[in-house]
Parts: C-alpha cells; structure tokens; sequence
C-alpha cells in the first residue's frame, strides 16, 4: 500500500465519521425538538385557562397547533378569519356573541370536544328551535303560530332592539312571545337568551341566521333552526382541542374586553 | 491494502459491525428474544401488566385505568356550580372530582353486575347512545355544495315556504228533500259572491252559515285541517277575492271566499341549504342506522322458538 492509498483510506473516514456525526446531531436535534413539543403540549394541557394567556411561550405554541388544525377542520364552516356565514347558521367567533356560555376557554374546550347535537351522548343538545308553521308538536307541546302571530312576534322582538315597529303588533308580539309561543321559555323573559341551553340572545342586534331582516326572522320562526357542530374527540387529540380553544378565545371579543 | 481480521478475534467481534458475524448475531438475536420474553411474562402473568402509574395531562383521573377528562371534570364544575375552573374554590373542585370518581366507580360496580342485561334504563341509555354513535361520523362529514345541491335537485318539492291563506267557508246545510232545490240556491250565491256580494249579505239573503272552521289568515298546513283536504284543495285554486262555486259535502254545499292566498314559493338552493343539509343527513342516517341493524343482528347468534319463527324479519 503506498502512502497515497493511505492519504486516501484516512480521507474518506473522516468524512464517514463527520457525516456519522451530522446525522447523530440531526438525530438528537431531532429528538430534543419532539421531546420540548411533548412538554410543551404537556404544558398546555395542565395549565389552568388564565395561565396560559398569561405565557406567551403556551400562547405561541397553541398558535402554532391550532392553525394547520383550523384550517383542515374548522375554516370549512367558520371561515379562515372565524366570522362564519349568517346564511348558513355558522357563528362567527370574533364578536362577544357566544351561544353556549360565555367564551371562557373551558366552556369554548367542551363544544369543540364533544361538538352541538353531533350524535355524541355529551353533545351540547339540550334545545331546539323548533318549527311553527306546522301542526301541534306533541314533543315540544307547543301550538303552531299564524302568519300574523309571527309578524307581531317580530314587531316585539324589532322593539327589543330599539328599531321601528308598529306599536299595537309589538303589544300582541309581546303577549304571543310570553304565552302562545313560549318563546320566553328558550330566551327569556327578556329575549336575551339563555346560554346554557344555546338560546341565542336576541335583543343585541347579532343574528345567528340571516340579516335580522323580518323575512329572515319569518323563516326562522317558520322553519326552526337546529345548526350543529361535530365532535372532535377522538379525531384530533386533546392538546390540539385545547390550542384550538385558546386560538377562538384569543380572536374573539371576549378575549380582547379582559385584556388590558 | 485493507486490514482483514478473522471472527476468531475477540475483541474485534465486538468493536467493528463492518463484516457478518454469525456468532454476534446468534447472541444478540438471543438477548432479544429473551428480553421480548420477560416484558410479555411479565404483561401476561401480573395483574399490572397494562396499567401506566401517571395520568396523562387531559386527564384529571384514572379510575381503574378509566380517565375522567379535565373537559369533563371542567364542565361538572360549570352545571354544579356554574363557575369556571378559574374561579371555583379548592372545596369545589375537591367536592366535583369526589362525584365524579364516586359516579366512576358505581358505574364500573354496575358493569360487574351485569346492569346492562337488567336494568331497563341502562339498556335504554345504551340503546340510545349507540345509536347516536352511529351517527356521529355523518355528523362530523360536512358534505360539499355540490353534493347538497344534487339532493335539493331531486327533492324540489320540500324546499318551499309554507303558504297562507284567508278563507271563509260558507255553508248552505242540505237534508234529503231538499238537496236540488239547495244545490241551485248554493250556485246563486256562489254567483252573487263572485259578483262582489258581501259575506254578510249573501248570509242574509241566501241562509248561508260561516262554519267559522278557519280564522283570519292561515298556514296552508293549519288550513288544511280545518277545512278538510277537498275544501282546502277548493279554496287553494282561487285568488284574493274570489268565490267558488258550491263543493257539495255531507253537511251539504260549501262556497268558499278567500281574501288572501299566498301560495308557497320555491325556495332557492341558498336559502334551504341548512334544511337540505338537514334533510340529506337524516336520509344518510337513517340509511346507516337500518345497515348497522342489519349487520348487528347479522353477526349475533339468534335462535328462536319454532312457534315465533314466522315473526323474525
């Protein structure tokens, strides 16, 4: 063997050895990656709600699951900026509206686990609203309405709003509202909704379906409504539910009134 | 030249995995399979073999390796207390988690005794639930527009607004001696109300009756019942402000005036498409509910008495 071959020989294990070496550090890098991901979603799962607004590293990292995550899962319906569409029933999630509770990150955590009227036993499924252009509904024990019966409720529910209705039909609406149409029963008293049972508040001007115009309504009392929203539980994982929660909570008006 | 040692070399067989070494290879294969050996007896012959000793983040329990869910335990807080997890005290929680491992444990306890196979209310919430089950997946699937679309296609005729209608039924009653004689008054009225008589007139001069069945304006639907399926068909023909001509029924002749009539419009596929979304999943649920049946009662082993035979499906 002469001196040449062994120059040679020398050359090419120290480029085995440096590229052993750049794989074993690809390979640990790699591992220390996965391993600060697994506390970090670790993290997220343990902290208590306020704490993980209050940590900007949690904060950035549910950012980070929760997008890919929500444009594969949820931007379908909701849209990519989260304002949903009026003309299908899909709330947007950037105002301080909420339909179920009242945007607190565990309440936002429990609709996207189990989802509204999804077939899961512990769906958000406690109402309906039910249709009442059609004949007596024995379930719901509730008497079907007139055309006529339905524009006064309307006039009342325009006054709840402050907005222009004749007077007299506001005073019929009111009377069917409280009694033959037992909306109050769902809405209130008040008409502003009841947030346990996803009865939206409808004396604020934010309509779930439609413009708020009176034909809208007309439809909607009508027809009745029943939107629902799938469970993810068991399609992606918690931590990812959980970032996903924080990602609403962060764009919705109720996240931005608490920070200062 | 290359360096070449032979397996006989000791320490080399250990320190390069440059060359086959039969001997290594027998040696490690032998240490593995001995190590599979262990972890599987060690799974098989303890009780503890499938158990994990922490409780994964999510969680806030395991109850014989059952977990209670941090959602669930939050949501528990909410309806107990109607507080968030922020704002519950420690008595709380420590209250909530001690319902809800008690809640775990007479469950697990009613599975040992067999509460499934005896207790109608846990068979019927079982029954229920899976049910649901089934149906989660069409729930989770949001079908395309174009999907939708081709459904609303075939199924026009549900995709209308109700229509309403305000009818008068006016009644000339009619015995046995006297039907012809009625039947001509009946036309005569039903002319003077074409003509543009009023109700209360041709009350009066012909000895018609409001049968009072309908008030004010109506849905069709509403109008249907209380007229009848031939009146209302009648009364649906005519426009605001026309009478028909007498519709002779058991009671006798009918003449019908209608004030308004808003037949239902067609819905655009825009505008029904919550219902449609609503109608095509029923439709696929009912579909896989009755394939579920079917493949459930398929794989069970169902005997039946020879005198009940002819009822099985």
């Amino acid at each position: 063997m002469t001196s040449g071959d062994l120059a040679h020989l020398s050359a090419r294990k120290r480029r085995r050895r440096l590229i052993g070496l750049l794989v074993l550090a690809a390979a640990g890098g790699l591992l220390v990656y996965l391993s600060y991901n697994q506390i970090l979603k670790y993290e997220l799962l343990a902290a208590a709600p306020d704490a993980i607004a209050a940590d900007s590293r949690l904060g950035r990292f549910a950012e980070k699951l929760a997008r890919p995550a929500w444009q594969q899962n949820c931007a379908g319906c909701h849209g990519a900026d989260l304002r949903g569409d009026s003309t299908r029933g899909v709330p947007s999630l950037t105002d301080s509206e909420w339909i179920y509770g009242s945007g607190e990150l565990s309440q936002i955590e429990y609709t996207i686990t189990y989802g509204i009227r999804s077939g899961n036993p512990k769906s958000r499924n406690l109402a309906i609203m039910p249709s009442f252009a059609r004949p007596n509904d024995e379930k719901e024990k509730l008497v079907p309405l007139s055309p006529g019966d339905i524009k006064d409720v309307i006039a009342y529910l325009f006054s709840l709003e402050g907005r222009p209705a004749d007077p007299d039909a506001v005073t019929r609406g009111a009377s069917i509202y409280a009694d033959k149409g037992a909306c109050y029963d769902c809405h209130t008293p008040d008409g502003r909704g009841d947030h346990d049972i996803g009865a939206p508040n409808l004396a604020d001007g934010i309509w779930l379906y439609g413009d708020g115009s009176e034909k809208s309504i007309f439809h909607s009392i009508e027809k009745g409504r029943a939107g629902i929203c799938p469970a993810w539980t068991g399609r992606i994982s918690p931590a990812v539910i959980r970032a996903l929660a924080v990602f609403i909570q962060e764009r919705s008006q109720t996240r931005n009134a608490r920070t200062p | 030249m290359i360096e070449t040692r032979t397996p006989r070399d000791k320490d080399w067989l250990w320190q390069s995995f440059a060359s086959t070494n039969p001997r290594r290879a027998f040696t490690l294969l032998g240490v593995g399979a001995v190590t599979g050996l262990l972890i599987a007896g060690f799974g098989l012959f303890t009780s503890k073999g499938t158990t994990v000793d922490f409780v994964p983040p999510e969680d806030v329990a395991l109850v014989n390796q059952q977990p209670i869910l941090q959602v669930d335990f939050d949501a528990q807080l909410q309806s107990v207390y109607d507080l968030t997890p922020d704002k519950a005290t420690e008595a709380q929680k420590r209250k909530t988690l001690h319902d809800m491992i008690r809640e775990e444990v007479y469950v697990q306890r009613g599975l040992e005794l067999g509460m499934p196979e005896s207790d109608p209310d846990t068979r019927n919430a079982l029954v229920s639930s899976v049910e649901q089950q089934v149906l989660a997946d069409i729930t989770t699937d949001a079908p395309g527009d174009e999907k939708l679309r081709a459904y609303y296609d075939s199924h026009r005729g549900r995709y209308a607004s109700e229509g309403a209608i305000t009818v008068t039924d006016l009644l000339l009653p009619a015995a046995p001696p006297n039907i012809d004689a009625n039947e001509k008054k009946a036309k005569d009225a039903a002319l003077a109300l074409q003509h543009g008589m009023t109700p209360a007139d041709a009350i009066a001069r012909f000895g018609l009756q409001d049968t009072k069945k309908t008030s004010g304006e109506e849905f069709y639907f509403a109008a249907r019942i209380h007229l009848g399926p031939i009146l209302f068909a009648a009364a649906t023909q005519l426009k605001a402000g026309q009478a028909s001509m007498p519709v002779k029924a058991k009671d006798g002749f009918h003449v019908l005036l209608v004030k308004e009539n808003t037949p239902p419009v067609d819905m655009s596929f825009a505008d029904a498409r919550e219902q449609v979304l609503t109608d095509y999943k029923n439709d696929a649920e009912a579909r896989l509910q009755a394939n579920e049946e079917k493949f459930l009662i398929g794989r069970a082993d169902i005997l039946v008495a020879g005198r009940y035979k002819k009822y099985m499906p």
